[in-house]
């Protein structure tokens, strides 16, 4: 007889247990071949053959070895592994391969499962792709517009600056740069500074191609395409020499306009067009990929709709170049690797302080990365978006894992008989997970179609004054975060069914289930908490929501101070080369409103230097005359027009009178109500001179209502009004009353402008009414998405207080029952049932609110006129919270009273 | 009805772990006797060899559903035996139920037992 113990130890590897465990398990296995062994020659076997029985016993001493280790782990997976007679050996080697097998066979499955069940999967499905599809477009907006790199040569080494001074800046916080600053800036910064370009934006008028047209572009100072790391992809950049008056006849334009004006001609470099009268060659086209930085600085809009086309050499004069005034540029300097834009706001603060030594005011620099500039003005409203989003995605993660955990309630049986046969809690995780997984990967993949294809339409609706809008696309990273983020929802989705998965008590649960197939109570409370949670995110989206609603509403109630209804505004813009001067320009304008007053279409016109919202006033001080102080401090806008520009714009008289044509050369002028005040405090202003600057001086004959002139939310400040002929410039508005609709006051002001000058475009041409629309853009982009996304909360809210109340009266019938037959009267059923419901609605409404006030307290800065804890708003949310909430009741509310006992009790 | 779902595996397993459990409900046994009782009483239907019957055993024992300790007897051999703990009684139990709404089910669905 063989020594067992010694049989077994020679060929089952090393056990991962203690040595007196391995021992014991030698010693069992050892007695158990011996039984086997001693039992075959009982029965008659020989020695060989008793030894062949051991042998065919065990045949993979290293699968029973790992099988055994297994066996000794502490239980963590439930039973695994252990088979029966014939299928044994598969099994047992392949293990891994096994479990991939059993989920593409779970996901099969599920896959006919859910096919089975139609209106669940597609409910699910579209939800989830809604959640994730919005949320792929509104990512894409954020990351393209926020996130992604700028497209320049290492943008983050790009910095914008700026200039404060101080003796000003209460009332002009921030200006450009000036040409002094900058040209001492050039020479002087060494350690900080790479390289650094100004810029200004410019319009121009081309002619000889066809029609006159009016561009928009910049003058730029050399160096610009070098700082951004951008070359022409024909011809070359300007040069030193170029930039200079008598040598800038050069321009550099973009493809865009290459293509447009230009033909696309291969051999354009050197060809000539003329600029405002003046023959220019072109020296270079850029790229098709290029911008310029969308900066609201620029002083011409850079839109996406409408973007600048030439560059031409800004070629400074000598006047300019010594001015302590004009901060008109905006400055791009490229930092050296490491250096931080303060250290380059130091140096240059310190460059100007020695320049700016003598005189009356002391300006510093300012600095900020070149990123930080562009996007400023839309980082908040995209980021409150990207939030809103973001809580819509989780309101429906949270309603498909109440759908889900409802469904999984359902199928209790079959998870109690597979647990009760063998299957361990991964097994049925396993199984809740591969179905959620299914449904999130169906609904990311619906979402991300979604996305693809509504991106151009939604992106429609957004503001064209958000920079690098045609940037944005689904790219590869957008991708990614979405397939992150459908994997977060599928295990949000995931946690709850396979929580209640893995609970599963079999022997209970069959039982229970005798009886009837009703969730139990604690599942019902679980779901009413996931009710509580989807109320509480739309109530906090319908917070801020309604706080951006009553802002936009209180925007349109401001006093404008003027009318827009058949107001059109259009551009003038005459060259240089043909109007010289402040009397050859004046005599232009002066012929084009005596034509225009002989327009039948034309009810009044009038000539400003800017148009209300738009703000592209010249800011310099008003110094009342008599005065001792030198009157810094009363810093506004001087705004040239013309005497039709009150009728036209529907701006009030207070006191005195308007200007009329006579005054158009004479230094009289009309101030705003407020300025007026100012300066002249109780007291009364007619009559009353003031200094623009240290030049004109002006009486004031007339006082008109305070208008925005400089946009929606900005306080306009003191106003000046004065003629247009005293120094005329060469870019005045034209804006006209018509009394025969828009087209044709444009078509009048066509014909008198081509009767005057052939070559003269009207630039820009736009209602009024599309200037306050462009300026309400914004707010309206998020009102919109924010209120949609708070009405879909709703609606699942909605349908999740429906889902739970309907499975709670279930639940409850057989109460419900008993109760109405002992004599309850209905109306107490059903106020039990909404009382119930109310519950985690009520708990989520406080939350919400709370979340919603916090959340607005963040975005205050997109809020007018209202307090993050607007009373109103709170009020009205929670009316209609309350009042959906209700409404989702009714139904299970009458359900319930309405039990029969007969039907409850069978 | 779920039932078609289940797999053959969680069939085995189960299977395998009532058939144990159900053997040292009676009595205390050790494991050779263990996979004699199955194999006896299935009339050689369902074999356990070695590498299926001693991780299934120390399994429920990792679990408490079996409890195991060595019986030493004068003049024989020490040898293992396991018995059957309260917890494995309910586990049973519930497997019990588990299979016979299974083959009522399949009884009602297929009529094997009048077949």
């Amino acid at each position: 007889m063989p020594d067992w113990r010694e049989y077994v130890r020679e060929r089952l590897p090393g056990l991962a247990c203690t040595p007196e465990r391995e021992a014991e398990i030698v010693e069992e296995l050892a007695e158990q071949l011996e039984d086997i062994y001693a039992s075959a020659l009982r029965s008659g076997a020989s020695l060989t053959e008793a030894q062949a029985r051991i042998h065919e016993e065990i045949q993979d001493w290293r699968a029973l070895a790992r099988d055994l280790q297994r066996a000794e782990q502490p239980a963590l997976a439930g039973p695994r592994s252990v088979a029966v007679h014939r299928l044994e050996p598969a099994i047992h080697r392949f293990l891994p391969g096994q479990r991939l097998l059993e989920i593409l066979r779970d996901a099969r499955l599920s896959i006919r499962a859910l096919i089975a069940r139609p209106l669940f999967t597609l409910t699910t499905v579209m939800t989830l792709a809604l959640g994730i599809g919005a949320t792929a477009v509104v990512f894409s907006l954020v990351h393209s517009v926020l996130l992604s790199p700028l497209p320049y040569r290492e943008p983050d080494r790009l910095t914008v600056v700026q200039q404060v001074i101080p003796e000003i800046a209460d009332r002009v916080p921030i200006l450009g740069v000036n040409p002094r600053s900058f040209i001492a800036w050039e020479k002087a910064c060494r350690t900080t500074c790479e390289n650094m370009a100004a810029l200004i934006g410019s319009t121009s008028t081309l002619t000889g191609l066809g029609e006159p047209e009016g561009l928009i572009g910049a003058r730029i100072s050399p160096a610009l395409f070098e700082v951004l790391g951008i070359a022409p992809t024909l011809g070359r950049s300007f040069t030193r020499d170029e930039d200079a008056p008598g040598r800038n006849a050069v321009v550099i334009v973009t493809h865009g306009f290459w293509q447009r004006r230009l033909g696309g001609d291969p051999a354009v470099i050197g060809r000539v067009v003329t600029l405002d009268s003046v023959p220019v060659e072109i020296a270079g086209v850029l790229p098709a990929t290029f911008r310029l930085p969308q900066l609201a600085q620029l002083s011409v809009p850079n839109r996406v709709d409408n973007p600048l086309e030439f560059f031409r050499p800004l070629a400074w004069s000598d006047d300019l170049r010594r001015s302590w005034g004009e901060y008109d540029n905006v400055v791009i300097v490229r930092r050296p690797a490491g250096v931080t834009p303060q250290a380059t706001e130091a140096e240059l603060t310190a460059i100007t302080r020695g320049e700016y030594e003598r005189a009356e005011i002391h300006p510093y620099a300012v600095a900020r990365p070149l990123m930080a500039a562009v996007t400023a003005d839309a980082r908040r409203p995209l980021w409150l978006v990207l939030g809103a989003v973001a809580a819509a995605l989780l309101i429906a993660c949270v309603n498909v894992a109440g759908l889900l955990g409802a469904r999984w309630t359902a199928r209790q049986r079959e998870l109690a008989i597979r647990t009760a046969i063998g299957a361990g809690r991964s097994r049925l995780v396993q199984l809740v997970a591969v179905e959620s997984l299914l449904l999130a990967l169906a609904g990311g993949a619906a979402g991300l179609a979604l996305a693809s294809v509504s991106l151009r339409a939604i992106l429609a609706t957004a503001p064209a004054s958000v920079p690098r809008l045609d940037e944005v696309r689904l790219d590869t990273t957008s991708f990614v975060v979405i397939a992150a983020v459908t994997l977060v929802c599928a295990l949000i989705c995931t946690l709850l069914p396979a929580w209640r998965a893995s609970r599963v008590d079999p022997g209970d649960t069959l039982k229970a289930s005798a009886l009837s197939t009703t969730p139990s109570g604690r599942w019902t409370a679980i779901r009413a908490w996931l009710v509580s949670g989807e109320v509480a995110l739309t109530a906090m989206l319908l917070v801020v929501g309604g706080l951006l609603v009553a802002s936009f509403i209180n925007v349109l109630r401001i006093d404008r101070g003027f009318t827009t209804t058949s107001v059109i505004a259009a551009n003038i813009e005459l060259p240089a080369a043909r109007y010289p001067d402040t009397a050859a320009r004046a005599r232009f304008f002066d012929a084009l409103l005596d034509g225009l007053s002989r327009e039948p279409a034309v009810a009044v016109a009038g000539l400003s230097r800017s148009l209300p919202l738009e703000g592209l006033a010249t800011v310099d001080n008003f110094i009342p005359v008599g005065e001792t102080q030198t009157g810094m401090r009363a810093v506004g806008s001087h705004v040239q027009v013309s005497a039709g520009y009150f009728a036209a714009i529907g701006l009030p008289l207070l006191r005195g009178r308007l200007l009329t044509p006579d005054d158009h050369s004479r230094p009289v002028a009309v101030i705003s109500d407020r300025t007026a005040r100012t300066l002249w405090p109780g007291q009364d202003a007619l009559g009353r001179n003031f200094r623009r600057g240290r030049g004109d001086l002006f009486q004031v004959v007339g006082v008109v209502a305070d208008a925005r002139i400089a946009g929606f939310e900005r306080d306009p400040g003191l106003v000046g009004y004065v003629p247009y002929g005293l120094s005329t410039r060469s870019g005045l508005t034209l804006v006209i009353r018509g009394n025969a609709g828009d087209s044709a006051a444009i078509a009048g002001a066509r014909r008198v402008v081509k009767a005057l000058d052939p070559d003269l475009p009207l630039r820009r041409v736009r209602t009024l009414d599309s200037v306050v629309d462009d300026a309400l853009a914004m707010r309206r982009f998020q009102v919109r998405l924010l209120t949609a996304f708070g009405a879909a909360g709703l609606l699942l809210a909605c349908l999740g207080i429906y889902g739970v109340l309907s499975a709670m009266v279930e639940a409850r019938r057989a109460e419900l029952a008993i109760r109405l037959a002992l004599g309850a009267p209905p109306s107490l059923v059903r106020r039990l049932v909404i009382r119930q419901a109310l519950t985690p609605v009520l708990v989520g409404l406080a939350i919400g609110l709370a979340a919603g006030v916090g959340a607005a307290r963040l975005a205050a800065s997109l809020l007018f006129g209202v307090a993050p804890a607007h009373p109103g708003v709170l009020a009205a949310v929670s009316g209609v919270v309350l009042t959906v909430a209700v409404a989702a009741c009714l139904e299970p509310a009458v359900r319930a009273a309405r039990t029969s006992f007969v039907s409850a009790m069978r | 009805m779920p039932t078609e779902q289940v797999s053959s595996r969680d069939l085995q397993k189960g299977s395998a772990e009532m058939l144990v459990l159900a053997l040292v409900e009676e009595q205390q046994r050790h494991g050779y006797e263990i996979a004699q009782l199955i194999e006896q009483r299935s009339n050689g239907e369902i074999r356990f060899r070695v590498p299926s019957l001693y991780p299934l055993l120390y399994r429920l024992e990792r679990r408490g559903l079996v409890e195991g300790r060595w019986v030493e007897k004068a003049g024989v051999r020490r040898r293992r035996f396991y018995r059957i703990t309260p917890v494995g009684r309910k586990a049973l139990a519930a497997q019990r139920r588990g299979w016979k709404s299974l083959f009522e089910a399949l009884d009602r669905v297929a009529a094997f037992r009048h077949a």
